[in-house]
This record gives structure tokens, C-alpha cells and sequence, in this order.
């Protein structure tokens, strides 16, 4: 517990982190008390659409007669959700391949590393779209939402691989590894109980900066019609402004609110990654004297 | 007395660019039940590598290409792996060199030491836990501080955390490499009490290698001197240090100062160790000899007294 407490003081000193950590913890609090929105997200009132925003609908309605507010509101679950599932598919294999390449440097270092080049250079986009393609066109009955999220998942872990391999490379070197092993240790008990606890700060630090990725990768797809078009998201709702002309019509209250949002909640994990990193790496802290 | 360990003819390599470097070439000693020998020698003399050969943790580019290990009979080059990893720490165990690095910054301290006899798979958790605060008591430290990190203990503190780690498994030798090197003076005599205590209760073998003469001169019985890879010197500590007969253990002896006697400065060895990759071929010390003659051109004999000393020298 001295440790929890210890480390909010460091970081309830940094304004950024602060700052961040409101932000997403503010749209985190919309996500789960979505359920009180106004209107229900996806009740078509004929008689109430293109309506700037006003004293029933705070944001105005689209050109179907949705309420754009509590559309708003709904789509911040689908935007951290989605956020934060693909964060922790593509964490999970980052962290596995950096260790395994990191500790084994030999065959199926180099072998991994190749895989990692790979996914590294890759136009992650097309990949995600091709991936998404191809599975909403197969048979097998998975939510459009979860592809969408393994899509993002598995496309984005090649940075977090090789930021966990370099600094696995060092940490292996450490005596207290030999040690380990001298004691009778495994393999798999170093990698997990002494190297993993030793990169952990940066591989904490490191998703949730992804975390930022994974959202904006969410509101592209969308946004190119590759979602789910029953779900509520930003991304969806940027798709639809676009594809009925919201531009050209002047409704600014249907694509404005949607990319503030986006922005704001890409910045809350933004901070709040920087924020970690420049705590847990010593050298990049603020001076103050 | 019957040995523990006997080390024969060990010849330890490592490869470099398609050559061998001869760290440990041709080194035999014995450990006796109880006792303590000390391995003494320059830097880069092979010390570590005897250390790391016994208990077969060499880096990858080493090997042992010749002679035997033998503990309590059994052959440690020629074991299993399996066989191998229920020896260490359950009948050797090592104190590495740099308490510092050897302790996970990220693990309190308590665990680590518990973890070899987890992981020797003969306790629960909460026991090995126990057992572990019991050793962290054993070698003075207060037993409220076992929970804490390494980086909250000084540098005497985890060199006996290190020390109790050694224990954990109750081995029967313990290879001390280089424990007191980067400690204060009042710290190295406070850890050289604590293992001659900690010998004496748990009637343990030791090996102690240092480059301090003055620490074997005071904690062991037996002490072997290396040179450039090979076994000088070796004997009972008080005849070494009263009639050194290598030239090279003279040399030792003379580079430390001396309270009792005249006020000399001490006198150094000239010269440096020669390069293990090509080694002279003769006596590897003739170089740096006062001694040598002709016939140090060639291997010197492996002479044991009737006194159980040993020496590998031409002229003496």
C-alpha cells in the first residue's frame, strides 16, 4: 500500500497526468452511467430531425431524429471498450513476443524479431480493413464489435514487442537472472517472476498509450463504414453525418461533438502514458529545484 | 579427514574467434569435510571460472574440456542435468561476486531467499517463508526488515542477504566469491566474523575466493594460489604464508604490508599476467620471475610434499 500511496504522490505532482487521468476517468463515469441518458439512442423521431440543439435535445437531432446527445453517451462505451479489449489482446501478445525474443536470442529470437519487422512496416490500416473484411465475410457468428477488436489487437503490438525486447536484453544480463537460474529456476519462471516485474513500469506505460491508438483505430473503422452499423459509436456517428451530408447542410452539432469527444479522450491516454513514462524513467522527470 | 570435493586436472576453455583461451588449465585441489580453502590470485587469473565450473554455470562460450569434479565421489562434469540441478544449492551453493546485481530489485528480499527452496520443491510457501526469516536472522539482520526491498538495505546487509540465500537449502559447501571485496573495512570484518561463525554451527566447507590475502590469512585453513590459469601454490594456510615456495606466492605475500616488521614498502610484482590465448610455454610466471632459469622454459613439475603442500615450480 506504501507503494500506491507513493506512487500518487509522484504522479498527482504532474499536471499532465492529472489532467489525463480527468479526462478519461470523466468519459470512463459517462460510459457506465450511460444507461441515464435522456432518450434512448436509437428511437427514430420522424418529426424531430435536423434540429440544432435545444432545450430537448441538448445536441440536437440528425437526419433520422436521433438524439444526438444520448447517442453521444452511448457511444463512449463502444469507443472504451473497444479500447481497452483490443489494448489488452495486443498487450498480451507484445509482451509474450518481447519477452520470448528478448530471452531466447537465438533461433526463435531472430525468427520473432522477423515477424515483428513485419508487423512493424505493415500499413496497419489496410491490414485492419483486409482482416475485418475478410471475417464479417466469413460465416463465423462473432460480433462485428469483437472482430473490429481483435482486428485492432492484433495489428497493434509490434511496438510494445519491441520496446518489451529491448529492455528484456538488458535485464537478462543482470546477475540476479543467472542467479536464478543457478537456484533451479526454469526458463519460464525467469521470464515470468524475475524479467516480467522488471520491465512491467514500461510496459504499463507503453499501453496505455496504446490504449489512445486503439481508439482512434476504432473511430476509423467506423468511420469508413467497416463497424457495426447497429451499434452507436463516434466513429459511426461521423459515418452517417458524412454520408447524409451533415457537412453541406451546416449541421455542425452532428459532427462536432463526436470529434471533440474523440479528441479529448485520445488526449486523457495520451497524457496519462506520458505521464507514466516520465515517472517510471527517472531521466525524463521534470527537474524541480 | 575424508575430502568433500576433489577437483582434478580441471582444464575450463573459453572459445574466442576460433581459439581457445585457457582460463583454468590443469587445476587440481581438495576440499576436506569442515574445512575452508582459499583461492587466491591476480585478476583474471581464473578464480571466477574454477568458482563457476564447480558448480557448472559457466557462460556459453565456455566449457570444461578435461578433468573431473569429484563431490562425494560423484563426478559433477559428467552428471545429468537433472542430477545437476538437485547439487547446486542442495550441496553447493555460491555467493556471487556484486551482492548488488544479484538480488531482483523488483522482489523483496524475504521471497528471494525462499525461493530456492520453493523451487527445490520440499516446502510450502508460507514455510520456505519462515525458514527464510529464520536465515535473515542467522546472518544478523533484524527479521521485521525481511519484507523490504533490496534497494533499502545497504551493501554489508545484502552481501549477508546473499549470504543467507547461500544457505537457504542447507548445502554442505558454499563458494564464497569475492564476499567482502566491495565493502568497508569494518563491514569486511564484520562479514568475514559472520561466515566463520556460520561455518563453525552448520559445520559447512567453504571456498573463499578473494584476492585479499589477509582475508584467507584469517578465515580459512587451506589456501590455493592461481597464476595465469594454473595452480601455483597450495597448502595449509600457515606454512604458505610463513614459507611460500612458489616465487610467485612469495611475490603475494611480499606486496602486502607487513605491521610486525621493518617498515619496507611492499614491493610489487613486475611485469603483467600474460595473455591466456598464448600463454608462454613453459612456466607461465618465468616471465615475471626473479628466479627463473633456463629450464623454466619448459612445463615446471608437479611437485607434492610429504606435508601435503603442493607447488608447480622448477627450482623449489
Amino acid at each position: 500500500m506504501r507503494n500506491v500511496s507513493g506512487f500518487w504522490k509522484v504522479y498527482s505532482a504532474n499536471r499532465k497526468g492529472v489532467i489525463g487521468l480527468g479526462l478519461v476517468l470523466f468519459f470512463v463515469g459517462v460510459a457506465v452511467f450511460a444507461g441515464l441518458a435522456p432518450f434512448d439512442p436509437s428511437k427514430v423521431d420522424a418529426t424531430r430531425t435536423w434540429l440544432p440543439p435545444n432545450r430537448v435535445n441538448w445536441l440536437g437531432t440528425d437526419w433520422f431524429g436521433h438524439d444526438l446527445f444520448s447517442q453521444m453517451i452511448h457511444g463512449t462505451r463502444v469507443s472504451l471498450f473497444v479500447g481497452v479489449f483490443a489494448t489488452l489482446i495486443s498487450a498480451i501478445i507484445g509482451t509474450m513476443i518481447g519477452l520470448l525474443s528478448g530471452y531466447y536470442t537465438r533461433l526463435i529470437g531472430e525468427f520473432l524479431e522477423r515477424v515483428v519487422d513485419f508487423f512493424l512496416v505493415i500499413p496497419y490500416l489496410p491490414l485492419m480493413i483486409v482482416l475485418v473484411a475478410v471475417f464479417e465475410a466469413t460465416e463465423i457468428p462473432i460480433p462485428i464489435l469483437w472482430i473490429v477488436i481483435f482486428a485492432i489487437g492484433v495489428t497493434g503490438w509490434s511496438g510494445t514487442a519491441r520496446i518489451i525486447r529491448s529492455q528484456v536484453l538488458t535485464v537478462k544480463e543482470r546477475q540476479f537472472v543467472d542467479r536464478a537460474r543457478t537456484i533451479g529456476a526454469s526458463d519460464m519462471r525467469i521470464m515470468i517472476r524475475h524479467i516480467m516485474p522488471n520491465v512491467f513500469p514500461l510496459v504499463f506505460a507503453n499501453v496505455v498509450l496504446t490504449v489512445a491508438g486503439a481508439v482512434l483505430a476504432e473511430v476509423t473503422l467506423d468511420f469508413l463504414g467497416l463497424g457495426d452499423i447497429t451499434t452507436i459509436s463516434w466513429g459511426m456517428m461521423l459515418h452517417f453525418a458524412l454520408s447524409n451530408n451533415a457537412m453541406y447542410r451546416g449541421a455542425w452539432w452532428w459532427l462536432i461533438p463526436p470529434g471533440l469527444a474523440i479528441i479529448l479522450l485520445v488526449m486523457g491516454f495520451t497524457l496519462i502514458g506520458y505521464s507514466v513514462e516520465e515517472i517510471s524513467n527517472p531521466r525524463l522527470r521534470e527537474k524541480k529545484f | 579427514m575424508t575430502a568433500l570435493l576433489e577437483v582434478d586436472g580441471l582444464k575450463t576453455y573459453f572459445r574466442a574467434d576460433g581459439e581457445y583461451v585457457k582460463a583454468v588449465d590443469d587445476v587440481s585441489f581438495r576440499v576436506n569435510k569442515g574445512e575452508s580453502v582459499g583461492l587466491a590470485g591476480e585478476s583474471g587469473c581464473g578464480k571466477t571460472t574454477v568458482a563457476l565450473s564447480l558448480m557448472r554455470l559457466l557462460p556459453s562460450n565456455a566449457s570444461i574440456q578435461g578433468g573431473r569434479i569429484l563431490y562425494e565421489g560423484q563426478d559433477i562434469v559428467s552428471m545429468s542435468d537433472r542430477r545437476l540441478r538437485k547439487t547446486r544449492w542442495k550441496e553447493i551453493s555460491i555467493v556471487f561476486q556484486g551482492a548488488m546485481n544479484a538480488l531482483n530489485p523488483v522482489k523483496r528480499v524475504v521471497d528471494q531467499i525462499a525461493e530456492p527452496m520453493i523451487l527445490h520443491g520440499d516446502v510450502s510457501k508460507p514455510a520456505a517463508r519462515k525458514a527464510a526469516e529464520r536465515l535473515v536472522e542467522l546472518v544478523g539482520i533484524d527479521k521485521t526488515r525481511a519484507k523490504e526491498y533490496p534497494h533499502e538495505f545497504s551493501g554489508g546487509m545484502r552481501q549477508r542477504v546473499m549470504i543467507a540465500m547461500a544457505l537457504a537449502c542447507d548445502p554442505r559447501l558454499v563458494i564464497l566469491d569475492e564476499p567482502t571485496t566491495a565493502l568497508d573495512v569494518m563491514t569486511k570484518t564484520q562479514i568475514q566474523q559472520l561466515v566463520k561463525n556460520i561455518q563453525k554451527e552448520l559445520d559447512l566447507s567453504t571456498i573463499l575466493i578473494t584476492h585479499d590475502l589477509s582475508v584467507i590469512a584469517e578465515t580459512c585453513e587451506k589456501v590455493a594460489i592461481m597464476y595465469a590459469g594454473k595452480l601455483a601454490e597450495y597448502g595449509d594456510v600457515v606454512s604458505v604464508f610463513k614459507a611460500p615456495l612458489h616465487p610467485y606466492t612469495e611475490g603475494l605475500i611480499k606486496a602486502f604490508p607487513n605491521i610486525r616488521g621493518s617498515r619496507e614498502l611492499p614491493a610489487s610484482i613486475p611485469g603483467t599476467p600474460p595473455n591466456l590465448l598464448h600463454p608462454p610455454a613453459g612456466c607461465r610466471f618465468a616471465p615475471r620471475c626473479p628466479i627463473a632459469g633456463k629450464e623454466c622454459e619448459a612445463l615446471p613439475p608437479d611437485k607434492t610434499l610429504e606435508t601435503g603442500r603442493f607447488v608447480s615450480c622448477w627450482k623449489r
